[in-house]
């Protein structure tokens, strides 16, 4: 009996222990330990070359490349666009134009502004209103001999009947002119119109007058008057220089380009009131140029190529104008006052035309091809940092490389900044790293630089120091080979900063 | 690095377990010891047993507490300082689970006819040395290495409805089964190939991947991050509709004499064809990540998370495709031998294969009957694992009897500091 009971016990125990008291969801539950763990990640790998950089950019600066590799970069203004509607608006047909006779000149176009040869109408309907005091029926014929289609002059029969009421009303239906042409020597339209009783006689009619709803060109040709389109008050920013701090650039040829491109077959002319250059200390100086003046003629297609635009490029550089000296005083903006006229002599012997498509567009843009020299040019900037979320991490150690294929020694350095501007550390050591200059062919080209690796250690101490840092300083000074005697170097597609960073991080779960 | 090791373990979670072990032979003339050797003789006319459960977790690398502690949380993790052993190149992880529901048992003339139901499941993941090492320490440790990473996962759960015979030949006895098999949830690894690797020029990280996985109702892939294992355990989810597989046992027995009984079986031959579907995830090829492009960042005004690129890093394609897998093949070798009235000494030796693995065990037991008791002690081998002394208990109350068994002793309270732990229970009715 002994024996029993202390088998069952071994029994009991045994299944109890099966049964019991694992948490085995709970036990098998993986996490981090409260151990170090070194963790080897890469964090970047670029090389920031000019090429990859015009892919990149957008808004008003591009970069362009020219077929021997030589890189420009391209500052844009406003895109000033005007159409056919600014020069002739379409007018509403709110007020009839009355048939004070059988035959009736009227003037539709003002010879003070215009003298216009030939229109043809688009979206254009018409329809004529006609009244007899006399007690009978009337036919009635009218024409307009300056509007005609395919050879066919304007001639419209219509009846108006007695119907026991005075004066005998007609309102005629409405008549599409559209793609029909007005042609006129003197501004005017004719209209002539016989009326007549059954047996023949001539009536003069109570009303006659003809109604429009809107009175719309796809095309004019003539003197189309003398306009004026201010475009004042736009400026170009150039961001060349706004991270520079001290040190002087030398750019061998910038320039400002006036771009018109004109489908109008008028003449047009650029009359630059104003050119001024902002530099970023503030001062303001005016471009001098002969042109500014004079204002600058564009091409404009003739008769013979209707629809086809004509682009002019004017160009104002160290040829025309003072814009080299006053460009390297490191503009930021460019602001510029343009009037654009239409017939600028008002000479109404020209004869032009519009078409429904036609516009011009002005466009002013900065060029500055990266050809000249840097002298100690030193740039700075200022990121928003905030390395509050990586309090999991103990230390740190990054492994750079780097390389410069740039004729032109380059020196970085970056400051950690606390919320109150106060310097915490620095992420190079020393004076920061330097990559010098590549090494320069005789055809003033550069061989790709060498790279050059760096080790940045951050302790415990100091990775925890800067994770009170909000701000992140870089500083990067540059300065082109043989700079002090302004020697100018191009700049290439190919040329590029090599920046490669790894991080061994020591790592440990809170 | 931690999701596969949580989907490596994963499966503890469902812990149940393996299928035939020594203490099927101390069954003699029971009908759950057909579970090892069909051709092992059953008494009686009629027999019934429920409710067997058999469940088993075991390696053949270190046990969990070996390579983990716990931090602050109260969560495992993959302790550095305990990895002072040397590791293998891969470690098996294996839990097997039986829940026989109902077998019976009726002689007919000279013959027993046999059938029964059961949900049986099988799993192994088979774990590489570097995964576990990285995961302990992070790949500083590899730089300029490549790190073999990829798990092995193999789990096969089904439901099994057989018929079987078993015939005496004078002093032979020979039985077989067939079975009528229904896939429940399954994870077949048909490669495993995932190089790892920390560049020593700025630690770029490579994978270069030949890995290639199948799961019928079981594993779902979006991202590394995203894996989502659906497994209910015990189930009769596609019961005749899909998955349908068939499989045999064969076993024989031959008492040379009165008192010694040699056994031989060939278990679970046969396989399941998977139509549920079954999708098959694969990824071949090399993805890198070498760091961020300034100008990227510089352009992008979404910030871009390093964490996020290296989670995107791993390319995988999914298709639905059919496929089929074999079962865990079991072969045994056994011997009883039984001294004077009370003492009953056995003998198994036991192999069996899996899709990505192998297990070898030889095992020793003796029981000694007392009143209506058979207690008993049982001694296994297997890989790296000499430490499975275990036991074996039986109560017989008339026509029925209970029974409970493990093969590791200290494994059925330790479950995390043993290389295995087993437990087998069940209750039979005789006349």
């Amino acid at each position: 009996m002994r024996i029993i009971k202390w088998q069952k016990l071994i029994l009991f125990g045994f299944i109890f222990s099966i049964a019991s008291c694992y948490d085995l969801e709970n036990e098998t539950q993986f996490d981090l330990g409260s151990q170090e763990y070194n963790l080897a990640v890469p964090l970047i790998d670029s090389k920031i070359t000019l090429d990859k950089l015009s892919s990149d950019l957008d808004g008003n600066t591009s970069i362009k490349i020219g077929d021997d590799g030589k890189a420009t970069i391209f500052y844009n203004g406003e895109v000033i666009r005007r159409t056919t509607s600014a020069i002739f608006p379409p007018f509403p047909g709110l007020i009839p134009i009355p048939i004070q006779d059988s035959i009736w000149v009227e003037e539709i176009f003002d010879k003070a502004k215009y003298s216009i040869k030939r229109a043809v109408f688009d979206g254009t309907n018409i329809w004529f209103t006609f009244e007899n005091a006399l007690p009978e029926d009337l036919n009635i014929k009218l024409t307009i001999p300056e509007l005609s289609q395919n050879g066919q002059v304007f001639s419209q029969d219509f009846v108006l009947k007695y119907n026991n009421s005075l004066p005998a009303k007609l309102v005629t239906e409405k008549f599409s002119v559209d793609n029909w042409t007005l042609t006129s020597l003197n501004n005017s339209i004719t209209f002539k119109y016989e009326a007549r009783t059954k047996n023949g006689t001539p009536v003069k009619l109570g009303l006659a007058q003809m109604n429009f709803d809107l009175i719309k060109f796809s095309y004019l040709e003539g003197y189309l008057g003398y306009h004026i389109f201010p475009i004042e008050g736009s400026n170009v920013d150039v961001g060349l220089f706004n991270k520079w701090l001290s040190g002087s650039f030398s750019f061998e040829d910038p320039k400002i380009t006036i771009r018109v491109q004109n489908a109008f077959g008028l003449p047009v002319r650029s009359l630059v009131n104003k050119m001024s250059l902002t530099s970023i200390t503030g001062s303001n100086v005016n471009l001098e140029s002969s042109f500014i003046n004079t204002g600058i003629d564009f091409a404009y297609p003739s008769f013979s190529e209707i629809g086809t635009v004509k682009t002019t490029d004017f160009i104002f550089d160290k040829s025309n104008s003072n814009i080299k000296e006053i460009f390297n005083e490191k503009t930021k903006t460019i602001a510029y006052d343009i009037e654009a006229l239409i017939n600028p002599d008002r000479d109404t012997t020209i004869n032009g035309y519009i078409s429904d498509g036609g516009f011009f567009v002005i466009n002013v843009a900065v060029e500055v091809p990266l050809n000249g020299s840097v002298n100690n040019v030193v740039l700075t900037d200022t990121l928003d940092i905030n390395l509050e979320d990586y309090n999991e991490i103990i230390s740190a150690q990054f492994k750079s490389i780097t390389s410069n294929d740039f004729p032109a020694e380059v020196k970085l350095q970056a400051y950690f900044l606390d919320e109150n501007g106060q310097r915490l550390d620095q992420l190079f050591n020393n004076d920061g790293i330097t990559l010098p200059p590549a090494s320069a062919l005789p055809d003033d080209t550069t061989l790709p630089g060498s790279e050059k690796i760096d080790f940045l250690e951050f302790d415990d101490a100091r990775f925890n120091n800067i994770k009170r840092a909000k701000k992140l300083a870089i500083i990067g000074a540059i300065n082109t080979i043989d700079s002090q005697n302004k020697k100018s170097w191009w700049i290439y597609e190919n040329y590029g900063i090599g920046l490669k960073l790894g991080a061994i991080f020591k790592y440990k779960k809170n | 690095m931690r999701v596969i090791l949580l989907f490596s373990f994963l499966f503890l979670l469902t812990f149940k377990s393996k299928a035939q072990d020594i203490s099927l032979l101390n069954l003699h003339g029971q009908l759950p010891s057909t579970y090892l050797n069909p051709g092992l003789k059953v008494d009686k006319k009629f027999n019934l047993s429920l409710a067997g459960v058999n469940v088993l977790l075991g390696t053949d690398g270190p046990s969990i507490n070996q390579i983990t502690s716990k931090n602050s949380g109260g969560k495992r993790y993959i302790d550095i300082g305990k990895l002072d052993q040397n590791l293998e190149p891969y470690q098996n992880i294996f839990f097997n689970n039986d829940i026989h529901t109902i077998d019976v048992s009726l002689k007919v003339g000279n013959a027993m006819i046999m059938a029964g139901h059961a949900f049986r499941s099988t799993s192994n993941v088979r774990y590489p040395s570097g995964l576990v090492n990285i995961a302990a320490q992070g790949n500083a440790a590899f730089i300029g290495q490549t790190i073999e990473i990829a798990p092995y996962i193999d789990v096969n759960a089904y439901n099994e409805i057989y018929l079987g015979l078993q015939k005496s030949f004078g002093n032979l006895t020979i039985g077989a089964k067939g079975k009528l098999l229904y896939g429940v949830a399954n994870i077949q690894t048909d490669k495993a190939n995932i190089g790892f690797t920390t560049d020593d020029e700025i630690y770029q990280l490579s994978l270069q991947t030949d890995y290639e996985i199948r799961s019928s109702a079981l594993l779902r892939y979006n991202s590394l991050d995203s894996i989502t294992v659906d497994y209910s355990g015990f189930s009769f989810d596609n019961m005749f509709y899909n998955n349908q597989g068939f499989a045999f046992d064969l076993g024989a027995s031959y008492s040379v004499n009165e008192k010694f009984t040699i056994s031989a079986s060939m278990l679970d031959i046969g396989k399941i064809n998977w139509d549920f579907f079954p999708r098959k995830y694969t990824s071949k090829g090399n993805f890198s990540f070498d760091g961020v492009d300034i100008l990227d960042l510089l352009v992008d005004s979404t910030s871009i998370s390093i964490q996020d690129t290296l989670t995107d890093l791993l390319k995988v394609t999914e298709q639905i495709e059919n496929y089929s897998t074999t079962l865990s093949g079991t072969y045994t070798l056994g011997a009883n031998y039984l001294w004077g009235e009370k003492w009953r000494f056995s003998a198994l030796l036991l192999y069996q294969k899996t899709n990505n693995a192998s297990r070898n065990m030889f095992s020793v037991s003796a029981v000694r009957k007392i009143s209506i008791f058979d207690l008993g002690v049982q001694y296994s081998i297997t890989k790296n694992n000499f430490a499975g002394l275990g036991i074996f208990g039986k109560i017989k109350l008339g026509p029925i009897s209970a029974f409970a068994s493990t093969d590791n002793i200290i494994g059925a309270f330790k479950p995390f500091d043993a290389r295995s732990a087993s437990v087998r229970i069940g209750a039979t009715f005789q006349i």
